[in-house]
């Protein structure tokens, strides 16, 4: 049971990582990017040409693939975005499930569509307190731990972060108050691409990379931030946690294949019950 | 005579195909309160937000203390020295009244230093907001919030400051008090440009009357002129321009 709770908690830690980066790009761009799932696996893709086929550690390969991502999100700003800047949110979704397909399959033309993994030793778990953990458990728990404390930094106490959440409270008012719209949302896909790729590396870590690898978690992600409340990073972390413990749980019951259909289940009755999520105060709109 | 702080001349600006604003033309004075009034549709929001950059004007200029700021984008114009006050959603509602003040400096104003006196100087023409940073904009009554509106676009010292209907969605016991700190503001050294619909109180605070109808300046004259005027009626209606031109 307690091993259960953990390894959802890990797995919960996951999916909280890219669900603020969609939190976080839906509160000032307005739209649910569904491309948010291709980032996660073009991210995990960097990482792994510079770990494997160049050589460098798996950590340094990590940042470069944040920065490489960061560059490839800013440029798919340029091509797709800011032409339909202030669209209405429904074309600026379509357009990102085709970024979607179109990263995925650039991931597949540059590096084929086998398994890889990257290039770390594996460690034997370790045992404690009659738990298993491995170590890619531990450095998932701590780097995701981190990664959220650093946002949530930027977010509260920095002039950028206020600036973010000027943006997405009222974007016309932040204008006359001096706050320049392209820079904040520059400023926000670096954020979400350091956060996507971050998320990308643990899991390919932890599993296996392949094309697909982030297409299985934009259910959960959607499921986690619709959970916590749209637009709510905090709201993100604590609807992740939850939705990777509940499918842990589930596999007690359910066959495993059936672990998608819980995020599924989850979305429908949060719809249903609290339409503005956990920590949805529903938003002061009037 | 000194320049105007203020010099716009043959703006023209609109959405889709026509112009609403049309070939406008007016000048405010540094020091004063001057009133842009007009008959509902006359263009006034079209040309106020062509003022501060939220819509780009097609043609005309807008020089600001001897600086065209015409072509710039509302943040520029901000940082030129453009405050700006909307009529409503005028405070980020889900953002703390300190987060609200500090936003409202730090984009553009450059030195950190002077924050802590630019709110205090807010503060001592607001006193209600004092005490109160921590809690949230949003939940504040329509009277404050309007206060705190004012307050942040006078945090990073605007040569001129542009307010859009201030009284407008207030109960009549704030109307009053609106006017009030509209007045002290201006005491205090701002430029204030604003359109209003209660013209009684507005022309009252206020030295220079602009009178828009249909996109077009009408008439700019002293406040007290615009009051005692024998036909305000046919001023709004269009009628004014022709006769003035007959009597030249």
């Amino acid at each position: 049971m307690l091993q259960i709770l953990l390894n959802g908690i890990v797995s919960g830690l996951l999916v909280a990582l890219p669900a603020v980066a969609l939190s976080l790009t839906y509160g000032v761009l307005n739209f649910p990017n569904f491309a948010i799932g291709s980032m996660i696996t073009f991210g995990a893709y960097i990482a792994l040409f510079f770990n494997v086929d160049i050589g460098v550690s798996l950590f340094v390969a990590a940042g470069l693939a944040a920065v490489g991502l960061a560059a490839v999100a800013l440029l798919i700003d340029r091509l797709v975005y800011r032409p339909l800047r202030g669209a209405d949110h429904v074309t600026l979704l379509v357009a990102s499930i085709g970024v979607y397909f179109v990263l995925e399959n650039v991931v597949r033309f540059l590096f084929g569509s086998d398994i890889r993994g990257y290039d770390v030793t594996v460690a034997r778990p370790h045992r404690w307190m009659g738990l298993r953990v491995n170590n890619e458990q531990i450095l998932i728990f701590v780097v995701a731990f981190l990664a959220m404390v650093i946002v949530w930094f930027i977010l509260m106490r920095t002039p950028f972060g206020r600036a973010m959440r000027a943006v997405s409270d009222n974007p016309d008012l932040a204008d006359v108050r001096g706050i320049s719209r392209n820079k904040v949302i520059a400023l926000v896909w670096v954020i979400a691409a350091a956060l996507c790729s971050t998320a990308g590396v643990l899991i390919g870590m932890d599993g296996i990379i392949d094309p697909l690898m982030g297409w299985n978690y934009v259910l959960p992600l959607f499921a986690a931030v619709i959970l916590g409340g749209i637009g709510n990073p905090l709201g993100a972390v604590l609807g992740a946690l939850i939705i990777g413990i509940v499918e842990e749980m589930a596999t007690l019951v359910l066959p495993t294949t059936y672990r998608q259909a819980v995020s599924f289940v989850i979305i429908v009755l949060v719809l249903l019950l609290r339409p503005h999520g956990l920590l949805g105060k529903p938003r002061i709109s009037r | 005579m000194t320049e105007p702080l203020l010099k716009v001349e043959k703006l023209c600006a609109g959405y889709g195909s026509g112009d609403i604003v049309k070939n406008a033309g007016f000048t405010v004075s540094e020091n004063g309160i001057s009133t842009i009034v007009g008959p509902n549709g006359a263009g006034k929001s079209t040309l106020i937000k062509a003022l501060v950059g939220l819509l780009i004007p097609r043609s005309g200029s807008i020089i600001l203390a001897g600086k065209d700021v015409g072509k710039m984008n509302a943040p520029a114009k901000a940082r030129a020295g453009l405050g700006y006050v909307p009529q409503e959603h005028n405070v980020f509602r889900n953002l703390s009244i300190g987060e609200n003040m500090m936003l409202a400096y730090e984009f553009i104003a450059p030195d950190r230093a002077g924050f802590s006196a630019a709110r205090d100087r807010v503060f001592d023409i607001f006193p209600d907001l004092v005490g109160r940073e921590s809690d949230l904009a949003g939940n504040l009554s329509g009277g404050q919030r309007q206060m705190l509106a004012f307050g942040c676009a006078l945090m990073p010292h605007p040569s001129l400051l542009l307010l859009d209907e201030p009284s407008a969605g207030l109960s009549p016991k704030y109307v009053e008090g609106m006017f009030a700190a509209v007045k002290a503001v201006n005491d205090a050294g701002v430029c204030i440009l604003m359109i209003e619909q209660n013209v009684r109180e507005a022309m009252a605070i206020s030295e220079t009357a602009i009178v828009l109808a249909a996109g077009e300046i009408r008439a700019q004259m002293p406040a007290r002129e615009f009051m005692n005027h024998p036909d305000i009626h046919a001023l709004y209606m269009g009628a004014a321009s022709t006769r003035q031109q007959e009597g030249a």
